[in-house]
């Protein structure tokens, strides 16, 4: 067989009726396109979250409290001595405090932290120095702060290195001005770092109920998160549903596996309108051999075998199943560029998933195509011939 | 003297039956004939005598109940369908009532649409097609679509895509069924043409006028044979009386 001549046939029939192929081909466009746009833009999530990842460098193991309950002031350094592993650590504590600089107050994130935690959130210094352990055991009312463009906004004017500014109405010297990084652990932008033993002073509480930890050995992590846990649970008397121990890229991980799940889930809707795109393909196809019955017989009066009519019809319904699959592919890579634009999440081109999606389509059009197709090859000539 | 001649039709015994509804229809009891090559022969009959459902078995779309046909020495009973699809490719050129040309393909591509099942190479195709449409004279026509052609330029792009594969036989059902008289006399004059060129042609009709023009005519009635007439010896008896 001379399949270059089935295309031609196939494609004059396609071109005869245009609107209708591309009605046809419609279902198969929105399910592809959509396919590629909510992988690319999950894809591109999830590379986000690889690439946090990749920045953090030292991987740290994260204890939080949740509930009412407290670890009580003493316990941070407990938990230090009594695992080996644990390289150093910081506790956390934060909540927005108001604050005054000359004239201006407003509130801002408190950030009360053991020296430790620039080091281990690797914080890039711009002015003047970090906070230190004198500064932490002598419970000093020095802080550093972030410089971004909200900060200036906030204060009218910009606090520098020696400038005193009043937190809770406590005068506090900026002893270090420091880059703002997007973090895990701070809740707020241009927060204000101070010692977590002078934070005591701004504000009573209980106890803390964040901490960092780093290990000696990255690969000593996931033991020493069960050491740590167990440690809170039997000392500190936390119910175990209040304490989660995880590690910072064990977090992401997690980030990472529910951004998937919630694109396979998604991408297995927008595939159920690959479902109906076949099912589309197959209604208009059962249809047109209905209409093309007398056709058919005329061309196996002239000698078309079952095997030229069947291949005839499929490769009309492969022909429309490709085009609906290649613009597909186009329109959801445009709309993803598109969405990744507007709203500035990051979107990957998804060479693979756009394959798997063409794929499916051509194969959608394949399975959906030959039932028809057979149905027209099996026609009894005599009968095909007197339809009208 | 026929004795010599090819034989591209013999019906033996020939009995077709079927089911219409619950009815058994016995539409032919027991046909058989012969068609020599390079005859032109009619087979008339009203409409239940059977010759459509001959028509079917003769050009392959159907078999026999009972009875054998081998055409062109080929026992049709004993092929698949899809060699049967071969035969009607290669060894028959079917001419309809109603054209049968497909609407979407212009003139010479539907004169070429046969050699595309014999898988011929393209160019020898649509070389092959132009030169059947000289034949049939339609030179000035190949590129037009079938909507923009008579009812007899139509039929006569019918007759040139039955010859394109040079077949063994013309199979014509009621060929000038839907056309005017003067059109209708055209057609048979082209058919007298290829009879002259060699062709062997057998054509169904109803009418008598149009059965007079072949060479030799099968009557049908009720499913069987009624008469078989050699109407060249008549006409050289008319034509003897004339003179």
């Amino acid at each position: 067989m001379n399949y270059f001549e089935y295309l031609l046939m196939a494609l004059r029939a396609i071109r005869s009726k245009k609107i209708r192929a591309f009605l046809t081909m419609l279902g198969l466009i929105i399910g592809v396109a959509s396919i590629v746009v909510i992988v690319s833009l999950g894809e591109g999530n999830k590379k986000q979250i690889q690439d946090e990842i990749k920045k953090m460098g030292n991987d740290l193991v994260m204890v939080n409290i949740q509930g009412q309950s407290y670890l009580p002031q003493e316990a941070y350094a407990q938990i230090c001595k009594a695992i080996p592993e644990i390289k150093n650590g910081t506790p956390l504590v934060q909540e927005a405090l108001g604050v005054q600089f000359t004239s201006a107050y407003d509130q801002v994130n408190i950030v009360g932290i053991h020296p430790n935690f620039f080091k281990l959130t690797s914080q890039e210094l711009l002015d003047g120095r970090l906070l230190n352990a004198y500064d932490f055991l002598r419970r000093q009312n020095v802080c550093v702060i972030e410089r971004t463009a909200a900060s200036q906004k906030m204060f009218g004017l910009n606090p520098r290195v020696g400038s005193v500014i009043r937190i809770q109405n406590q005068p506090f010297t900026v002893v270090g001005v420091i880059k703002h990084k997007d973090s895990q652990f701070v809740y707020a932008q241009n927060s204000i770092y101070v010692c977590s033993t002078t934070y005591r002073f701004l504000k009573p509480q209980p106890g803390f109920k964040q901490s960092l930890f780093a290990a000696t050995d990255i690969n000593l992590i996931p033991r020493m998160s069960k050491q740590i846990r167990t440690l809170i649970i039997n000392n500190f008397h936390l119910n175990p549903d209040e304490v989660t121990v995880q590690s910072l890229s064990e977090f992401l991980k997690s980030a990472q596996q529910i951004v998937a799940k919630v694109t396979a889930v998604i991408g297995g809707i927008a595939g159920i309108s690959l479902l109906v795109g076949g099912i589309g393909i197959m209604n208009i196809m059962l249809v047109s051999v209905t209409e093309r019955t007398r056709e058919i017989g005329i061309l196996k009066a002239i000698g078309a075998s079952q095997r030229a009519i069947l291949f005839q019809f499929l490769i009309e319904t492969i022909i429309i199943s490709t085009m609906g699959g290649l613009i597909g592919i186009f329109l959801g890579l445009g709309i993803a560029s598109f969405v990744a634009k507007a709203t500035g999440l990051p979107s990957q081109i998804p060479v693979i998933p756009s394959l798997i999606g063409f794929t499916f389509s051509v194969l959608t059009g394949i399975l959906s195509g030959f039932y028809p197709a057979y149905k027209a090859a099996r026609l009894n000539p005599v009968d095909a011939l007197r339809a009208t | 003297m026929e004795a010599n001649r090819k034989v591209i039709i013999e019906v033996q015994d020939v009995v077709k039956q079927y089911l219409m509804g619950l009815n058994e229809v016995l539409a032919l009891r027991g046909v058989s004939f012969k068609v020599y090559q390079g005859e032109y022969v009619s087979i008339m009959g009203s409409s239940g005598s059977g010759k459509s459902t001959l028509m079917n078995i003769l050009g392959c779309l159907d078999k026999p109940s009972t009875g054998t046909y081998k055409l062109d020495g080929i026992d049709i009973a004993q092929l698949t369908e899809d060699q049967l699809a071969g035969i009607r490719n290669l060894k028959i050129g079917f001419i309809f009532q109603s054209y049968n040309l497909l609407p979407t393909l212009n003139v010479l591509e539907n004169i070429a649409l046969p050699g595309m099942y014999a898988d011929l190479p393209r160019e020898q195709r649509f070389e092959r097609a132009l030169e059947m449409g000289h034949k049939v004279g339609l030179d000035k026509r190949m590129d037009h679509m079938p909507y923009q052609l008579s009812g007899g330029q139509m039929q006569r792009v019918a007759i040139a895509r039955a010859l394109t594969l040079k077949p063994a036989i013309l199979l014509a059902d009621e060929p000038t069924g839907n056309l005017d008289s003067k059109t209708q006399e055209e057609i048979l004059d082209l058919f007298d043409q290829l009879y002259r060129d060699g062709s062997t042609i057998l054509m169904v009709t109803h009418e008598l006028d149009v059965a007079e023009r072949s060479r030799r005519m099968l009557s049908f009635h009720d499913g069987k044979q009624s008469s078989d007439i050699d109407l060249m010896f008549f006409k050289k008896q008319i034509e003897a009386m004339e003179t």
